[in-house]
């Protein structure tokens, strides 16, 4: 029996993932599969999106015809990564699990294995390596790391297989572009590994990130303007994230000129040696790479030109502040306050979406402004949470608020409201008569405390609210 | 008039237009689109003056008339026109050509039900084509050219694509002009604003414009905000901003809640009651019968008081606006530096992206359209945007520079096209920077001060660009 196909098993998740335009709804329970395999200390390895919301996972092991429940060990989604355990002790100590390799240079041939749909019985292809760089990963939706494109066939129900060189898993399947022929992609080892030694410390901090935007010095006026002279290289800072790693260390207008010691090309691309093959080979790749090389906590070192003179500057890496209004969220119910039949929710990714996977063009105007171009216009708002009157119940203490719905709550009672807790401790504490909300554009809603406190559990009962709020 | 010698009196009351018309390039302002012709209608009325909607001859390079929808066609020219009512008269210079039609006299007013039917009559290939049409409702709405609002008759009629400025007529008299039709309604300009148009365009004194509501305004249909405010019920609307040197422009203040104007009560929707269609929006009230400078009396809620205040009705000219809805006959104004291309933003650019444009349109754009509106002043007149990057080794990197809204350039606040153009020549240095208004690309790029000359020189050389600037007209 091949050894590679032993390790290789099929993952069913039954899966609930909440409706986050009625945020107290759980969802329905769906099952769906993917891959994985077992890798050193009796865990399996796989993507986090197959393990993701999950009320249970089973695994089923190649050869076996029995179910065996697991738990999830460790989950990075930031890096669409997972381990599981087996609920059954000792299940997978026959099985030995595979070494790990290096990255595999281009062309070089490569074989998935995993269980995509169309059948129920293992799944092997072959393809070879088609490209290397840094690209987006979808599961997370704000995350850029290192990935491996290849032309071996990728489809649903692979994610989380091994793919494997000369008898090395060199990557985790976790994408594919369904738009164009051939293109699927895996997870390096580079990043898996990163992944499995943060989950080894007991809790999963998550890739660092420098937290800034910067832009190409591709022009020769903007070098000079920058004090780089003739032959000099590097990026421009453009913008400084609040709360970032970068934040109080790096200014707009510094020029990154290399990191730990490797420096910047004009683009943003740094020269590296990647390949354990080919020691000579040199492959550039976005700066990104080297960030990742780092655990939060640990410092980074920057050669930095500031107005003109050089600077070394060190950086202690954290996760980016963003994660959480960016990014896709996972095992985590919908946060929402419901008041007087006014439903408010933070404003991020999910509630976004709630306009459709086109949300970047179907989206109401002023959640668009405040969720892609505030942080931008107002960086001081900083780690303000913006929050959303998402919705109304209908309902007579309200109903002459027919046209509220998807707007930002600029004020409460005259205050800046600085986060969803802040807006509940504000009309749960209040004791004026009348609750003033103000939206963009001068517009204003205002509720009769008493009416709504008089009225806020009929509405909850009416609308099969569970409870009023989940922070 | 009724039967086929009323249509055959109207034969010689209405003319068909041919206009040969070419659109300005949203996106390469230099230029033009490809030529067009749209057919539309016109009225003879007194004059005899042609008079058509103004949305017919913008753009026009040739205006021909027909007789009976015919050839010979004689050349017709723009006498007036009034792009926010969105009217044009026009005339025929050709010798006795005018002589032949028989103007209509305008309704004074339409009232409904109207006493016979209304038809909406069009000349189509030599065919005098009426059909009846049915006036569901009169509504107030934005004209087809900005943000003029005023009544319109809404209803439906056979006559297939129509909004081509086809009257309607009402026994021996004009009741209005058709300004848009869709498989919905047809949307037609009520006889009161005709009557006072070609009464204004005629005066030898010159033209008196309508005023406008330019104010922004929400219902007060908000129980507790009305509770809140000391109101005893919810009625009136409340003022959101009133932009400068508009209709109430140092009159009404933001908050205040406008309970009456001109005598008529506001309801908490915005409605007052007309003596002729009911239940319409106040704003028809400063539209109909006014002029701009009249001063009318309005009646407020402030500051939990009640309090008379005298509102001076002004003129809201589109093209004066921030981001002007439509350009009309305005050449879109423009700015080329060393390939950089820049433009004052307005709805005919984000038209150009398609028929969803509110939606597929940069956010940054479209925020810029609604949002920032209060924020006109008289040192920021236009919002100026770096539209796109003509290439060449001078704007190297910046080549994929899209839609990026211009706050400074060399430190100097830009305001309009011609604060463009003034910067790049008061710059000094080796480096001129630009600094973009917040947005999720990029804050600034910087180029190169002393080749700029030159690269405009050789960009217009090779893309065909006959100026590099082109100041706002008007």
């Amino acid at each position: 029996m091949p050894a590679v196909d032993r390790t290789v098993a099929r993952i069913v998740n039954h899966a609930q993932r909440p409706n986050w335009y009625v945020p107290w709804d759980a969802g329905p329970v769906q099952p769906w599969t993917g891959s994985g395999f077992v890798i050193d200390g009796g865990l399996i390895l796989t993507n986090a999106h197959v393990v993701s919301d999950s009320r249970m996972l089973l695994v089923f092991l190649y050869g076996d015809p029995d179910p065996h429940p697991a738990v999830v060990h460790a989950i990075g989604h930031d890096c669409d990564l997972a381990l599981l355990r087996l609920v059954e002790p000792g299940a997978l100590d026959a099985i030995a699990p595979l070494p790990f390799g290096g990255l595999p240079p281009l062309r070089a041939p490569v074989e998935t294995f995993g269980y995509p749909v169309g059948g129920r019985q293992i799944s092997s292809t072959r393809g070879v390596v088609s490209r290397i760089e840094v690209q987006p990963y979808a599961h997370p939706q704000h995350e850029q790391h290192l990935v491996v494109q290849t032309d071996a066939a990728i489809n649903p129900g692979n994610s989380g297989g091994p793919v494997v060189r000369d008898g090395r898993v060199v990557g985790v399947a976790f994408q594919a572009a369904s738009h164009l022929q051939s293109v699927g992609y895996f997870i390096p080892t580079e990043v898996v590994q990163h992944f499995l030694d943060d989950a080894a410390r007991g809790a999963y901090a998550g890739f660092p990130s420098l937290g800034v935007r910067a832009q190409r010095l591709e022009n020769p006026a903007a070098r000079r303007h920058f004090g780089l002279c003739p032959g000099d290289t590097g990026v421009v800072v453009d913008f400084v994230f609040p709360g970032s790693s970068a934040d109080g260390r790096l200014l707009p207008d510094d020029v990154l000129r290399a990191i730990d010691g490797v420096a910047l090309a004009n683009d943003g691309s740094v020269a590296l040696r990647p390949f354990e093959d080919d020691p000579d080979a040199i492959l550039r790749l976005d700066h990104l790479v080297l960030i990742d090389r780092h655990h939060v906590g640990e410092d980074l070192r920057l050669d930095v030109l500031r107005g003109g003179r050089p600077l070394e500057v060190t950086v202690a890496l954290r996760p980016w502040p963003g994660i959480g209004r960016y990014g896709t969220q996972h095992d985590v119910r919908p946060r929402y306050f419901v008041y007087g039949g006014l439903v408010f929710v933070p404003l991020d990714l999910e509630m976004l979406r709630t306009f459709g996977e086109d949300w970047r063009h179907k989206g109401d105007k002023h959640l668009l402004y405040e969720y892609l171009l505030r942080p931008y216009a107002e960086p001081e708002r900083g780690s303000r949470e913006p929050v959303v009157l998402l919705r109304r119940l209908d309902h007579p203490v309200n109903s002459s608020l027919s046209w509220f719905q998807n707007l930002p709550v600029e004020r409460v009672d005259g205050d800046p409201v600085t986060g969803l807790e802040d807006l509940v401790a504000r009309l749960t504490t209040s004791t004026e008569r009348f609750q003033v909300f103000e939206f963009p554009d001068d517009r204003f809603a205002v509720l009769d405390r008493l009416e709504v406190e008089a009225a806020n559990d009929a509405i909850l009962t009416q609308y099969g609210v569970p409870v009023d709020r989940c922070l | 008039m009724s039967g086929e010698g009323a249509l055959e009196r109207l034969r010689t009351s209405v003319v068909g237009l041919v206009v040969s018309f070419q659109e300005h390039d949203a996106d390469r302002p230099w230029g033009k689109r490809s030529p067009q012709t749209r057919y539309a209608q016109a009225a003879v009325v007194e004059g005899p003056f042609l008079l058509t909607t103004a949305q017919m001859v913008f753009g026009a390079t040739l205006i021909e008339a027909e007789w009976e929808g015919r050839p010979p066609r004689a050349t017709a020219r723009v006498v007036h026109v009034d792009p926010e009512m969105n009217l044009a008269l026009l005339t025929v210079d050709e010798p006795g050509w005018l002589d032949r039609l028989a103007p209509l006299a305008i309704a004074e007013a339409v009232r409904l039900p109207t006493d016979g039917p209304i038809l909406a009559v069009r000349w189509n290939h030599q065919q005098f084509e009426a059909a009846e049409f049915h006036v569901k409702r009169v509504a107030v709405h934005e004209s087809w050219f900005g943000r003029q609002r005023h009544a319109f008759l809404v209803g439906r009629t056979d006559l297939p694509h129509g909004g081509w400025a086809e009257p309607a007529v009402s026994g021996d008299a004009l009741v209005g002009l058709a300004s848009t039709q869709d498989e919905h309604a047809t949307w037609v300009i009520p006889a009161e604003i005709l009557a006072a148009y070609v009464a204004r365009a005629r005066r030898p004194e010159g033209y008196v414009p309508f005023p406008s509501v330019r104010f922004s305004w929400t219902w007060m249909t908000d129980r507790g905000l009305a509770a809140w405010l000391g109101l005893a019920e919810p009625r009136g609307v409340m003022i959101r901003h009133v932009p400068w040197d508009t209709t109430g422009h140092g009159a009404l203040r933001a908050r205040d809640v406008l309970l009456a104007i001109d005598g008529r009560p506001i309801d908490s929707r915005g409605y007052v009651q007309h003596p002729r269609y009911g239940s319409v929006e106040f704003t028809q009230v400063v539209v109909e019968g006014h002029r701009a400078g009249d001063v009318v009396p309005a009646e407020v809620w402030r500051q939990g008081q009640r309090c008379a205040v005298e509102v001076c009705l002004r003129h809201g000219p589109t093209h004066a606006d921030l981001v002007p809805v439509r350009r009309g006959d305005h050449p879109p104004p423009y700015a080329i530096v060393g390939g950089l291309v820049f433009l004052e933003l307005d709805g005919d650019y984000l038209r150009s992206w398609g028929n969803e444009w509110w939606h597929r349109a940069p956010i940054a754009l479209l925020t810029a359209l609604h949002r920032l509106e209060t924020r006109q002043s008289p040192e920021r007149r236009r919002i100026v945007v770096l539209t796109q990057v003509l290439p060449s080794s001078w704007s190297l990197g910046y080549q994929d520079c899209r839609d990026l809204i211009v706050d400074r350039i060399d430190g100097k606040a830009i305001g309009g096209i011609g604060d463009v153009a003034d910067a790049f020549a008061a710059a000094r240095g080796d480096e001129v920077r630009i600094l973009f208004a917040a947005n999720d690309q990029r804050s600034d790029l910087v180029v190169d001060r002393l080749e700029i000359a030159a690269t405009t020189e050789g960009i217009l050389r090779d893309y065909g660009i006959p100026a590099a600037v082109r100041l706002p007209s008007g």
